[in-house]
């Protein structure tokens, strides 16, 4: 069949083949013309998995950056504000607060309360408290939701995180971001509809986090690392220019071309585009890390540059992303883990996010991009009200508190201010017990999707990310 | 809202969702399906029996009953069979099936030259009789048993079961009989007296995921693997209810627990007892100077009396009397004021401990030099600088961590330790299953939950199959193991033989391979499968005599076109009118390319191997380990001995499609996507690989046209001659790349990674550049 007519019509990026002077069947041709058009007649199945779909309710929010604070942060030190605790450091928790929860490693009978080592302020016009070791957070309280009463049900690190991120204690499952993806595509051309970077390295729980589970792998999240190649072998071999790369690349389409039309696969026709974008991904992938076209303003609101790795980069980073239609990114910092020391540790991890969680806030409003990015900082668990007791070097620090722990979120279809109330320690929920499972019900909604819909069919049953769980929380809506 | 009955909260498993429809839950075994029939008629649940062979009417194109059963089919649908693939496919084809790895270019121009009409069963013959036959099969079976190096969850420690790997291996070269197969690995070590090879089988149990000695976790892993791996079931399902779909109640699901309850894993030495004792002499000795090493650092125990009965003979020796007596005596009889004694003298030795360091550390800080200064941490300079009225009551760890780097009492200390352990040689152990002392009872656990025990359940096997005959006083794992592989269990071959085809022909005769339970998808040719397991059974369990079968049919010869006259009758190719084109598994890629461009090293077995991996792939593992790549010969091994972390798997092997061994895998996804096509293009094994292919393609006969050359590359990568048109295109690309390396022969040079001449280097460059187009071809990690 001649395609003369057709070219026309023709994507710039997929049309190099055709203008090669093959004769290319009209099966690779409305394949190539149309990215998610099946190929070889009713006989495949071939749809671009990652084409973007319309979700089936009105989205308030396109794409999510979640900022993943592994480890355990304090919300008692610097979200949930408990003047209980000066009044009452030093004293047992009270048996009617404690009932009988076991902690993580604190193994003493009667743990000690522990006041908050830093002052508490009211900032914005919501009056939100936030503790003195957030200043720059404190100036953007007002466009931020605060969760108070998030629950999970476990108390070590990988479980936890697992429940966080695939609503399920062990690895293996779906995570919520390759759930976003399966339902919603990525309106990222050149680029993963699904990113992880890790700041200051990987999650206990590895791939477990960003696992595709039993969905197809092409919604598993890619690993950007966050310095050198952002992308594995996205760097030509040595001594390959890019020209030379894509006079290959010409050879292998043109001869899988060949290929595809005596053998009428149209796997092949999806080879050739996986080639293309790879293609593309070589130059877009380091693109997205080239800083240069930033303003100085910016690397000032962020407090980095453009060349040292660090979580104000990776925020900066994801907002780039998002700029290019990338569905999901996972900014991961770790290591809030502070059973000991936690006088000096947690100011250092404050200070290591403070400025740039402040400042992607900035940067999306600014942009206009805060009314469709849904912006979700957490970890998998919060600290406990009591101390644990100090080793012989080292001070005191707090254990892993999973009753109730603050997060925050922003953006895309929320209502600033807060939801929930922990009691006088910080310790239980006394108003609107969130589970992480109404947290992602939540999510989903603000993407346009409904969380009992949303399922796949695996060994004969339908799943979803919310297991038979999950309420969206109506409160938290605009 | 949905929400599941209050004992059913806590599943953990499988189940879940949009059956809501279906609650409550059918009570159990016993209940009708919508049609009418009992949950006990579903097919793979009656006996094996063999049917009789189908009569076509094409009778000339059978070349064993397999063929029958396919035509069968097609002729009620009216569909003529494909023709028979060309002969240098058919020949990749076979080959790569059964060995994984293509035909050489020798085999491919004596397949092609031999026109005996024995030609092909003579390749056959050679395939099932070569050692690599059980690298490719083992590999299967690995993904079900899921295998790995190491044991997952947080800590990820490295496990010792390779031995279990080249068990495999060898069990399929030598074509154990599958029943015995099947056998040896649920209950090798209740064979008496069990070979060391028969206790390494049981390997296959101690694949299980484990963390922190759970054992309710790793025994219900156990099952899981059992259920999928020997029944085609997923009875994971039952493990908090009784099964939603399939006949086994949560009962049933606990007496199969009850067999593997009995069990526990645990090292095998395979070697003798005095170096077993040697080893564990300077294991202890390493221990203890640890923990002395603890107390240098850290002082003494919080605790009193750990401290006490820590105190070495000199240091009781030198305690004041009173405090002496009350220190020996406090480890037999304890009084109160032997234990304030003791206490007292704990506080003051305490106190002395850090009044001592805290004079060391002072004595240290005072003597650092300004250059010292300067090479600590940031964090440990700005403690340092600060006025000592203004620093923080505890010092920074980072501080800390700086003066003992520096300590001589630290580093003499750290320095005996790295050096004991280091001569520790490492062991020669693999895990086998053995049997757990006494007799632990097992429950059912409510709701999943193994905190919340329900009745006491023994062993047995579900109702909807045969009963169990038990061989002792009591139901063994030999037991279960014998029912396993009884002729009268309908599900054992059956779902053998359907994941044999699955692996021949892309996809099984049941599609759902892990699955032939209610839910499990319909058998395409029931029949087929049915004739199959009665064969492998009547065959004394020989997979290679099925395999043999399969391989010599006309259905497994036919070409894989794609028709278009099928594309509305039979669009997924269930009813097998032709061939599937199927895209190499992960490893066999690779195995590929080192093979076709001579770099393979074909040792079998043996320790697990370190090939090349980019760089942070291990960073922030909890135990540190870091990648150490292996050197020689071992960065060229075939695919399946690569290490295989859990928690850090080879990013090459994930991202085509290997699974990751945190359950049994009996069919891996095939997928298709641009960073695989990232890996093909760039990564080292790759481009290492296209180096060498064209370099041996240069050096081997030097007085080769270009077109030799180019048909030699194409034998040895694709098994086949090039045509006019490839050649067309690849004449091209070589000029184009020829021209444009000698504007810079530098480049050729990086290319090549070798001292050449200029003219050599850009020869060879350009010639990598063919190489590398072939290595990245559909049809080079496609067996069509």
């Amino acid at each position: 069949m001649e395609l003369t007519s057709a070219i026309a019509n023709t994507p710039h990026t997929r049309r190099r083949f055709l203008d090669q002077g093959l004769r290319i069947g009209a099966v690779a041709l409305t394949w190539l013309m149309n990215g998610n058009t099946a190929a070889y007649g009713a006989a495949a199945k071939l749809v671009n998995p990652l084409a973007p779909k319309q979700p089936p309710f009105r989205p308030r929010a396109k794409s999510i950056i979640q900022l993943f604070m592994t480890g355990g942060p304090s919300h008692l030190d610097m979200f949930d504000y408990k003047p209980t605790l000066e009044r009452t450091a030093g004293q047992p928790l009270p048996k009617s607060v404690l009932k009988d929860v076991t902690f993580a490693q604190i193994r003493d009978g009667q743990p000690l309360v522990m006041p908050s080592l830093w002052g508490f302020g009211r900032h914005g016009e919501s009056g939100q408290w936030v503790s003195d070791l957030l200043p720059h957070t404190a100036k953007v309280v007002d466009q931020l939701t605060f969760v108070r009463t998030v629950m999970t049900d476990e108390k070590v690190h990988p479980h936890a995180e697992f429940v966080m991120n695939t609503g399920h204690r062990i690895a293996g499952r779906p995570s919520l971001g390759a759930w976003l993806v399966y339902g919603l595509g990525s309106e990222a051309e050149n680029l993963p509809g699904y990113v992880v970077i890790n700041s200051n390295g990987p999650t206990r729980g590895k791939n477990g986090n960003y696992h595709n589970g039993f969905l197809p792998p092409v919604y598993q999240g890619v690993e950007f690392r966050n310095r050198g190649e952002p992308i594995l072998n996205t760097l030509n071999p040595a001594g390959i220019t890019s020209g030379d790369q894509r006079s290959v690349i010409d050879a292998i389409n043109r001869l899988n071309m060949m290929r595809l039309e005596l053998t009428g696969d149209s796997e092949i026709a999806a080879r050739i585009s996986a080639y293309e974008l790879a293609f593309q991904l070589q130059s877009s992938a380091p693109e997205l890390i080239d800083l240069s076209d930033e303003s100085p303003a910016t690397f000032q609101l962020y407090g980095c540059d453009a060349q040292q790795p660090s979580f104000a980069r990776d925020c900066l980073l994801a907002r780039r992303m998002v700029e290019r239609g990338v569905r999901f990114v996972q900014v991961h910092f770790g290591d809030w883990d502070h059973h000991t020391d936690i006088a000096l540790s947690h100011p250092n991890q404050c200070r290591g996010i403070d400025q740039a969680c402040a400042a992607l806030i900035q940067d999306l409003k600014q942009r206009g991009l805060l009314d469709e990015t849904l912006v979700i900082w957490g970890g998998e668990f919060g600290r406990t009200p009591v101390a644990q007791p100090k080793k012989s070097a080292g001070g005191e620090g707090r254990d892993h508190h999973i009753n109730a722990f603050t997060m925050w979120m922003a953006g895309g279809g929320l209502k600033p201010g807060s939801i929930g109330q922990t009691d006088e320690f910080g310790f239980n929920p006394v108003e609107d017990p969130i589970s992480i499972h109404d947290l992602h019900a939540t999510i989903l909604h603000l993407l346009g999707l409904e969380h009992t819909r949303l399922t796949y069919r695996y060994q004969g049953r339908d799943f979803r990310l919310t297991d038979v769980y999950g309420n969206v929380i109506e409160k938290m809506l605009a | 809202m949905l929400s599941l009955p209050p004992p059913f909260r806590r599943c953990l498993g499988h189940c879940i969702v949009a059956m809501a429809a279906t609650w409550p839950w059918v009570g159990l075994t016993d209940v009708a399906t919508a049609d009418g029939q009992s949950l006990s008629d579903h097919w793979s649940f009656q006996p094996v029996a063999r049917p009789p062979i189908p009569v076509v009417r094409n009778g000339s194109w059978p070349l064993n009953p397999i063929d029958n059963f396919v035509l069968a089919r097609l002729e009620q649908a009216g569909i003529v069979p494909a023709p028979e693939a060309d002969r240098a496919t058919l020949l990749r084809r076979v080959t790569l099936d059964l060995i994984g790895v293509p035909p050489t270019p020798d085999e491919v121009d004596d397949f092609l030259a031999d026109t005996a009409p024995d030609a092909y069963e003579r390749v056959v013959n050679r395939l099932l009789g070569s050692p690599h036959y059980g690298e490719r099969w083992a590999r299967h079976w690995l993904d079900i048993a899921r295998y790995a190096d190491s044991a997952g969850h947080e800590f990820d420690t490295k496990r010792p079961l390779w031995r279990f790997r080249d068990w495999v291996i060898q069990a399929l070269n030598e074509d154990k009989p599958y029943d015995q197969f099947l056998l040896e690995q649920l209950a090798g070590d209740l064979i008496s007296p069990p070979s060391s090879e028969q206790l390494i089988a049981t390997g296959f149990s101690c694949n299980a995921l484990k963390q922190y000695g759970d054992i309710e976790e790793t025994t219900i892993d156990r099952v899981n693997a059992f259920g999928t791996a020997y029944l085609g079931l997923t009875i994971a399902c039952a493990q908090c209810h009784d099964h939603p779909f399939d006949p086994i109640s949560q009962t049933e699901y606990y007496q199969l627990y009850a067999f593997f309850n009995q069990a526990e894993d645990t090292e095998y030495e395979l070697e003798s007892s005095e170096r077993i004792g040697e080893r564990n002499a300077v294991r202890q000795q390493v221990a203890q100077l640890k923990l002395e090493l603890a107390t240098y650092q850290s002082g003494p125990d919080s605790d009193p009396l750990v401290w006490a009965a820590r105190l070495s003979a000199d240091e009781v020796r030198s305690l004041h009397s009173v405090v002496r007596e009350a220190v020996l005596k406090i480890s037999v009889d304890r009084t109160a004021k032997e234990l304030e004694t003791v206490r007292a003298a704990h506080a003051l030795a305490l106190a002395q401990f850090e009044r001592d360091v805290i004079s060391r550390f002072d004595a240290w800080e005072a003597k650092l030099t300004d250059e010292q200064r300067k090479s600590l941490s940031p964090e440990a300079q700005a403690y340092l600088a600060l006025p000592s009225e203004q620093r923080p009551a505890t010092r920074p760890p980072a501080v800390i961590a700086e003066f003992w780097k520096r300590d001589p009492g630290y580093i003499k200390r750290s320095e005996s330790i790295k050096q004991l352990e280091e001569s520790i040689p490492e062991a020669l152990t693999t895990l086998v299953l053995r049997q757990r002392i006494g007799e632990p009872k097992s429950h059912v656990f409510v709701g999943g939950d193994p905190h919340h025990l329900g009745d006491e359940v023994n062993p047995d096997t579900p109702k909807v199959l045969p009963a169990l005959r038990i061989n002792g006083p009591a139901p063994s794992r030999m037991d279960l193991a014998r029912w396993a592989v009884s002729r009268d269990n309908p599900l054992t071959a059956r779902v053998a033989m359907n994941r044999s085809w699955q692996v021949f022909f892309g996809a099984g005769i049941v599609e759902t391979s892990e699955n032939l339970g209610l839910r499990g998808s319909e058998p395409s040719h029931a029949e087929l499968l049915d004739w199959l397991a009665a064969e492998l059974m009547d065959q004394h369990w020989s997979l290679k005599h099925v395999h043999r079968l399969i391989v010599t049919s006309a259905t497994y010869r036919e070409s894989s076109r794609a028709r278009v006259d099928l594309e509305e009758i039979d669009p997924q190719n269930r009813l097998l009118a032709r061939q599937n084109r199927l895209r190499l598994e992960a490893e066999i890629i690779r195995d590929a390319a080192l093979a076709c461009s001579g770099l393979l090293d074909p040792t079998i077995g043996g320790p697990s191997v370190f090939p090349y991996q980019p760089e942070g792939i291990m960073d922030g593992r909890a135990d540190g380990t870091k990648w150490a790549v292996s050197e020689g010969p071992n960065r060229f091994r075939r695919g399946l001995y690569t290490h295989y972390w859990r928690l850090t798997p080879h990013p090459y092997l994930r991202l085509f499609d290997v699974p990751d061994a945190s359950e049994a895998c009996t069919r891996r996804p095939r997928t298709n996507t641009p960073l695989q096509a990232l890996t093909l293009l760039n990564d080292p094994w790759f481009t290492e690989a296209a180096v060498a292919l064209a370099s041996r393609a240069c050096e081997e006969s030097p007085a080769n046209t270009e077109a030799e050359q180019l048909d030699s590359m194409y034998r040895a990568s694709l098994a086949r001659r090039v045509t006019a048109d490839e050649q067309r295109v690849l004449f091209e690309l070589l000029r184009e790349q020829r021209e444009s390396l000698k504007q810079d022969p530098q480049r050729a040079v990086a290319i090549v990674g070798e001292a050449l001449t200029d003219d050599e280097a850009i020869r060879r460059a350009a010639w990598t550049a063919v190489a590398r187009v072939l290595l990245n071809l559909d049809e080079f990690i496609t067996r069509e």
